[in-house]
């Protein structure tokens, strides 16, 4: 018994994962431990999400617990004439500071997901003059679609996060495909177009790629990384030189898969994978003597002082090691609980509607098989009384009885929704009388409800459209919109017929031919 | 692991499989969306596609792991690292030998190949510089943009934007190329002399001393600017912006639409 616990831990000193990998793989489940939105399809709305994980880790998968800090680095920017970014720069810049690349090296969740992929056996192209040109490549990518076009757009007050949009592949293999699989979420299938097709054809390449070349998204493509890297060399922690000792014999370069003119510049990412090749020593993790002295050489006067010190600073790192390693994973176990069991977002807790909406309209036999309420095709469409956006009163569905009506649920943050309203205002021209068009604008953010009322009169002053808000639930959900949702995703269309049965429902935005050819086959019915 | 014959095989094979099935996956995802009407993705016809994929995928599974246990079998090992440069291994006799200490004819031979290559960079970097400003200018001052043709527009502007800034990247290839032929060239002049005529080395010691101190205080300094940006950001909403879009499903971002 005794040999074969024996064989297990020396395959393990072989063959198991490193101190590195254990750190990427905690942190990769530590940054999306919601597992339960994997099951409900749905995201998690926690205060967490106030912080931004140092990785990019997409806000849309269903296991992220906080904020992407390139997504929201853009939204910053996209709102900044309403808000100055101060948070997301003083964020970027704390964690530059800080860690540097280091994050890109031991934190990063799509960078383990690389990390793993080029494990895979198979031929792999090397760095070259040629990469390292390539790799300046990133820096293009945060000037175009991080700073350019949402500061291009936000002077047309439209929020473009124009890098998560067209590139980001984490955003389309976390989030996208993470929703997708769920069966709840089958109507997000009808959103799915020319963006989508492009997107997964990106991400594909990316993956297939980072099996033959290193790291081929954080090299060349990572506005994170190309961030992160400016910082690299006034970093607190990382991988550091000592030029005293340096022979420049030039193995670490050699060694090192990343494109670096040298150890710790702005292309390494601080994996550490370049210390034990140095025959002198001389690479070593700043902040060395406190937490990680692989490479500490003592200046003591004696042979004895020296093995002396050499063995009171092994015991340290050892016991440092060990209270460290318990408690980040009393960390995990505990964000895993929580999150999981204990988490409540307040949305299991739906008030009744309006009384009286319950039944089918018959009053001649109100005890007739009554309709269900709900949100799905064909269920009674709950009725609320909706406070008006221009303070005149409330409205509910059902004094909208009668006529065919649009509910269309947005928001003044969300892209998509703006682009539609002008089709959704053409619609309640063209058919005035016969539909209504009833905007529900989000409240769950106080300060968008602000601009509501701006936003409209400046677009939309004669619109024939009737404009209303949700009513808030919870501090990260609007009631009407979680009730008539079963995504969590704007923009929201409900069609209801001249009952107030639900006839269409939809995520995502509608054309007017779509919302035309829905009225008109509602009319025919 | 392509330094054995099987393993080369294995790998190989596993290579083209890897191919082959990201070009089956995008072919897939093409031929749903061009021939998918009014809405192309269904969880049907995804699900009917998927088991097409099935059995390539399996395939290829199978190869991946197949390549792992021989490695683990054989103990086969990596490939080897990449080769250093010329202008790699130029940096490190720089740093061992003082050029001013060798020959006159030496020395106004390094200078001008460090010469040429300094006045190339600088041409490179002047070039890049001048085209991204152009970039920069396009897009600000001359590309339409506007809301209701979204993405039209970005593609339009894109069109232009990207493939001039890849040639401003682009001059810095034969730059490096050039470079490094002249670093060659450098390099068997140095080794040449040195040969010869065994110049002394650099002393360790007459290295300048590093000013760690005030480098600590700037980075601490650094530090406290950014807490302070975080902290004035959480004052003037900046957080709560954030939190708006983090808790909904941000379906632009995720390649939804």
């Amino acid at each position: 018994m005794k040999n074969v616990f024996i064989k297990i831990k020396n395959w393990w000193a072989n063959h198991g994962p490193t101190k590195r990998r254990l750190i990427q793989l905690y942190s990769a489940l530590l940054f999306n431990s919601y597992l339960k939105g994997y099951i409900t399809g749905d995201i998690f709305k926690g205060i967490t999400k106030n912080v931004c994980t140092p990785g990019l880790n997409c806000y849309s998968c269903p296991g992220a617990v906080t904020s992407c800090p390139m997504g929201a680095l853009q939204n910053s920017f996209a709102s900044s004439n309403k808000t100055a970014p101060y948070y997301m720069i003083g964020i970027i810049m704390l964690y530059g500071m800080i860690f540097g690349r280091w994050i890109c090296g031991w934190l990063c969740p799509f960078g383990l997901l690389q990390d793993l992929l080029h494990k895979i056996k198979t031929p792999k192209l090397k760095k070259s003059r040629f990469t390292r040109v390539l790799s300046f490549f990133k820096y293009i990518v945060v000037a175009l679609f991080v700073v350019i076009l949402p500061l291009i757009y936000m002077m047309r007050d439209f929020p473009l996060p124009a890098f998560c949009k067209y590139i980001c592949p984490a955003g389309t293999v976390g989030g996208a495909l993470g929703l997708l699989v769920n069966p709840i979420n089958e109507g997000m299938f009808g959103m799915l177009g020319p963006l989508f097709t492009w997107k997964f054809v990106l991400s594909i390449s990316i993956i297939v790629g980072a099996i033959f070349i290193y790291r081929i998204f954080c090299r060349f493509l990572c506005p994170l990384g190309a961030l992160y890297g400016l910082f690299n060399r006034f970093s607190l922690f990382g991988i550091k030189l000592e030029k005293d000792k340096c022979i420049n014999c030039g193995k670490c370069i050699s060694v090192c898969k990343m494109d670096i003119h040298h150890v710790g510049d702005i292309e390494c990412i601080n994996c550490g994978e370049c210390i034990s090749s140095c025959p002198t020593k001389a690479i070593t993790y700043k902040g060395a003597k406190i937490i990680l002295p692989d490479n500490e050489i003592d200046m003591a006067e004696t042979e004895e002082e020296k093995l002396e010190i050499e063995n009171k600073r092994h015991n340290r790192v050892k016991l440092i090691s060990r209270i460290t390693a318990l408690v980040l994973a009393l960390v995990l176990v505990g964000s895993l609980v929580y999150f999981n069991f204990i988490y409540d977002d307040g949305t299991n807790i739906i008030p009744e509607p309006d009384p009286g909406v319950t039944d089918n309209g018959n009053e001649e036999n109100p005890d007739e098989d009554k309709i269900t309420q709900g949100n799905k095709v064909g269920q009674l469409c709950p009725s609320y009384n909706l406070e008006l956006v221009d303070g005149s009163g409330t409205i509910s569905i059902k004094e909208l009885k009668g006529k065919i009506v649009i509910v269309n649920f947005w928001g003044t943050w969300c892209g998509p929704c703006k682009q539609e309203l002008p089709d959704f205002n053409d619609i309640a021209n063209e058919y005035d009388g016969e539909v209504v068009v009833l905007t529900v604008h989000s409240v769950f953010n106080v300060q968008s409800k602000g601009e509501a009322p701006d936003y409209i009169a400046k677009n939309f002053a004669d619109s024939k459209m009737i404009f209303a808000y949700d009513l808030p639930l919870s501090q990260a959900s609007d009631m009407y919109f979680t009730l008539l949702g079963g995504t969590n995703s704007y923009p929201r269309t409900l069609i209801l017929d001249e009952n107030g049965i639900v006839a269409f429902a939809q995520d995502g935005k509608l054309e007017h031919a779509k919302l035309v050819e829905i009225i008109e086959s509602i009319k025919n019915n | 692991m392509t330094n054995t014959k099987h393993g080369r095989y294995i790998a190989w094979a596993t290579t083209a499989c890897l191919v082959l099935l990201g070009i089956m996956f995008i072919i897939c995802c093409a031929h749903l969306y061009f021939t998918g009407g009014d809405q192309p993705y269904s969880r049907e016809r995804v699900g009917s596609y998927l088991i097409i994929l099935a059995i390539p995928s399996a395939i290829t599974v199978a190869l991946v792991v197949s390549g792992f246990i021989y490695a683990y079998l054989t103990g086969a090992a990596d490939d080897e690292n990449a080769p250093r440069t010329s202008s790699e291994l130029l940096e490190s006799y720089r740093q061992r030998y003082d050029i001013f200490t060798f020959s006159e004819d030496v020395q106004k031979e390094i200078s001008r190949e460090r010469g040429n290559r300094t006045a190339f960079k600088l041409f490179s970097y002047i070039f890049s510089a001048v085209v991204l400003a152009v970039v920069f200018a396009y897009m600000m001052l001359i590309a339409e943009f506007s809301v209701e043709t979204l993405n039209a527009d970005v593609i339009a502007a894109l069109t232009v934007a990207l493939p001039l800034s890849v040639i401003a990247l682009g001059i810095h290839v034969p730059r490096v190329y050039i470079a490094e032929a002249s670093a060659t060239r450098e390099l068997e002049i140095m080794k040449g002399y040195i040969r010869e005529n065994k110049p002394q080395r650099i002393s360790r010691n007459d290295e300048a001393v590093g000013h760690g101190d005030t480098l600590l205080i700037a980075k601490c300094l650094m530090v406290a600017v950014a807490a302070a940006l975080v902290i004035l950001g959480i004052f003037n909403g900046g957080v709560s912006d954030v939190f708006a879009k983090a808790v909904k499903i941000c379906t632009e971002c995720i390649g939804l639409g």
